[in-house]
């Protein structure tokens, strides 16, 4: 991580100096980027409290040799309360390079983003993508992926893949690689189609070759039959195991639903009542295989009122029901966003539910949170966050948020006719 | 503590917002009022007026008048017009336009698509964007899926309100798929074997 922590230093360098308009002078190529400051004060269950101060910059370079470009996202941070040390979490270090002038053909080739019909990674690889017409492309990837939640390695895994685009219909094959055992050879494919210019319809297949296992299907409807109506619908059997060094792994949550699989149902609409009301409503009801009671039912109505270009001011709330084996909650949420002025907007939130579970009986579960913006210059603002949560198992639990948001551009610009 | 932190939020609120007048809503929040002819000087210096405001009508003394009334709406570019520049990779006829939407967009909820307005959109994107992912491209960057797909930052809440934390075990048993989209088993491990999940 060494090189990461020199790249970030560097990246955050010119960031912070072209705000100042120091270089200026200098003849840079063009470049944008977003710098993200944020310090949080945690009360925390244990009696020294919690403060992850984190530093991100976002830099995307471009006009570099050959018209490529070089992407840079990453994260520098320490939790000041525990007093661990510096660590670096870098999401994308990778260079753009077009091997054709209208972007038609692609190489990337670093630390990315992969996402092409199966699960979504960071891998640090190489993706070639290749439009050959308006109708067709392909892709194809192959590296190493790199996690980066708590305690999850990278160790001798491996990612490669190919996906074929065809109009709206998409075929995928991928091949994976954890810790040197396969965890999966599978194929997808599926579409997203307008049916008519209102109704979508869209489906998804996995299939595990490597272990002879259906994993996943999908089959849904967006119907959208005038401005202010939409209507979903959307069907879906997932396997959620996998298999690790050649036997079959639990999946998570492997004691909530104890084959893996499960069937869900979900349905949702929105209506718009007139310019200033909207109602919004969705319900998924799952039957997650599992012996006894095993049937699922997540209900959530509400409301928005919306006067934003009248008053500044958009309010919300809705009703939340969700049963299932473990319990039964009711809740509410309360939400609003207001422009005070130019300066200042206030968003502010309000959940207050009322849970009953079958290990430990009925309890109250209440959060606040009241965040401000101040907008510092027109292109970077302060945030100003009070988060207090209130529950029967805990009393300490205020949380103050402080952040810095900051966008900035420039750069040489490439004059039209340079371009010719 | 609390009383402090009140008073720092009504003191802030105050202090920024007075002698600011009435706001005008329809000026401040449309995607015009950040555009500034100053920032685009060196393009118009290169490039004249024309561009972006095509005026291309033809007109007899008459209907001076009129078009002076309704100037402000005749030449007024139309979103094209500025997206032609900061959203258009790869064809920008200025490449190093910022392309970020809330430049302008200071109320990012009237540009969202209709289809991203459904209760499950959060669930069924990808199969959006697995079919054409270029049809997402065209507002969003890698960064915003990474925003949620990997960044796992506890001071933003990107996709859970803050209750969750107390409540989501009713969530999980009866929809066990929905967590594992996102989340890998050593995610729970970490509070469920380490002793600050008491029950």
């Amino acid at each position: 991580m060494g090189i990461g922590k020199r790249t970030l230093a560097l990246g955050l360098g010119i960031g912070l100096l072209s705000t100042s308009g120091s270089l200026a002078a200098l003849k840079l190529p063009g470049y944008e980027g977003e710098v993200k400051t944020q310090i949080e004060f945690r009360q925390d269950v244990y009696d020294k409290d919690s403060i992850p101060f984190d530093n991100y910059l976002k830099l995307d370079i471009r006009d570099l040799k050959g018209n490529s470009e070089l992407h840079f996202y990453g994260k520098l941070w320490k939790d000041l309360g525990y007093g661990n040390d510096w660590d670096v979490d870098l999401y994308q270090v990778y260079v753009d390079v077009p091997l054709k002038k209208d972007r038609s053909s692609l190489l990337s080739i670093g630390r990315q983003f992969i996402s092409e019909g199966f699960e979504t990674y960071i891998a640090d690889s190489i993706k070639y993508s290749h439009r050959l017409n308006k109708d067709f492309k392909y892709v194809f990837y192959i590296g190493k992926p790199r996690w980066f939640e708590p305690g999850v390695k990278s160790g001798d895994d491996f990612l490669t893949g190919i996906k074929f685009e065809y109009k709206n219909y998409f075929f995928g094959f991928e091949h994976l690689r954890d810790d040197g055992k396969v965890k999966k050879t599978a194929v997808s494919i599926g579409n997203y189609s307008y049916l008519t210019k209102k109704l979508v319809q869209f489906s998804r297949l996995e299939f595990d070759l490597a272990h002879g296992e259906f994993l996943n299907g999908n089959l849904g409807f967006n119907y959208f039959p005038n401005r202010k109506l939409r209507l979903t619908t959307e069907v879906e059997y997932y396997d959620g195991s996998y298999y690790y060094d050649g036997r079959i792994e639990d999946p998570i949550f492997s004691n909530f639903s104890s084959q893996g699989r499960e069937l869900r149902f979900t349905q949702s609409a929105y209506y718009e009542l007139n310019k200033v009301w909207s109602l919004f409503g969705s319900y998924t009801g799952t039957d997650i295989q599992k012996n006894g009671k095993d049937n699922g039912h997540l209900i959530k109505v509400g409301a928005i009122r919306d006067t934003w270009f009248s008053e500044g001011l958009r309010t919300y709330g809705a009703l939340l029901y969700q049963n299932s084996w473990i319990g039964i909650l009711r809740g509410v949420e309360l939400g609003f966003t207001k422009y005070l002025c130019e300066k200042l907007s206030l968003s502010g939130r309000v959940d207050v539910a009322r849970y009953d579970k079958v290990t430990y009986g009925k309890q109250w579960a209440n959060s606040y949170y009241l965040k401000g913006t101040y907008q510092a210059t027109e292109f970077s603002n302060f945030e100003f966050g009070i988060d207090y949560r209130k529950n029967e198992d805990f009393d300490r639990d205020l949380r103050l948020i402080l952040r810095y948001n900051l966008l900035f551009w420039g750069g040489e610009e490439k004059r039209v006719e340079d371009k010719k | 503590m609390r009383k402090e932190l009140l008073l720092i939020a009504i003191a802030l609120t105050v202090s920024s917002c007075v002698n600011e007048g009435k706001v005008d809503y329809k000026k401040e929040l449309g995607a015009t009022a950040r555009f500034h002819h100053k920032d685009h000087r060196s393009f118009i210096d290169r490039n004249g007026c024309i561009p972006c405001h095509k005026m291309n009508v033809e007109m007899s003394w008459a209907d001076i008048e009129a078009a002076e009334k309704g100037s402000k709406k005749v030449i007024m570019p139309s979103k094209v017009t500025c997206h032609y520049c900061h959203n258009n990779p790869g064809k920008s006829p200025a490449p190093n336009a910022p392309t970020k939407c809330y430049l302008c967009h200071f109320n990012m909820k009237e540009i969202e698509p209709a289809d991203h307005k459904t209760g499950d959109w959060l669930k069924t994107h990808k199969f959006a964007y697995e079919a054409k992912a270029e049809k997402c491209d065209e507002c969003h960057r890698q960064k915003f899926c990474i925003d949620c797909h990997t960044r796992r930052d506890t001071v933003q809440h990107m996709v859970h309100p803050r209750n969750y934390e107390y409540t989501h075990s009713i969530e999980a048993a009866a929809d066990p798929a929905k967590c594992s989209r996102c989340h890998r088993p050593t995610f729970c491990m970490e509070c469920h074997t380490k002793g600050n999940w008491t029950k």
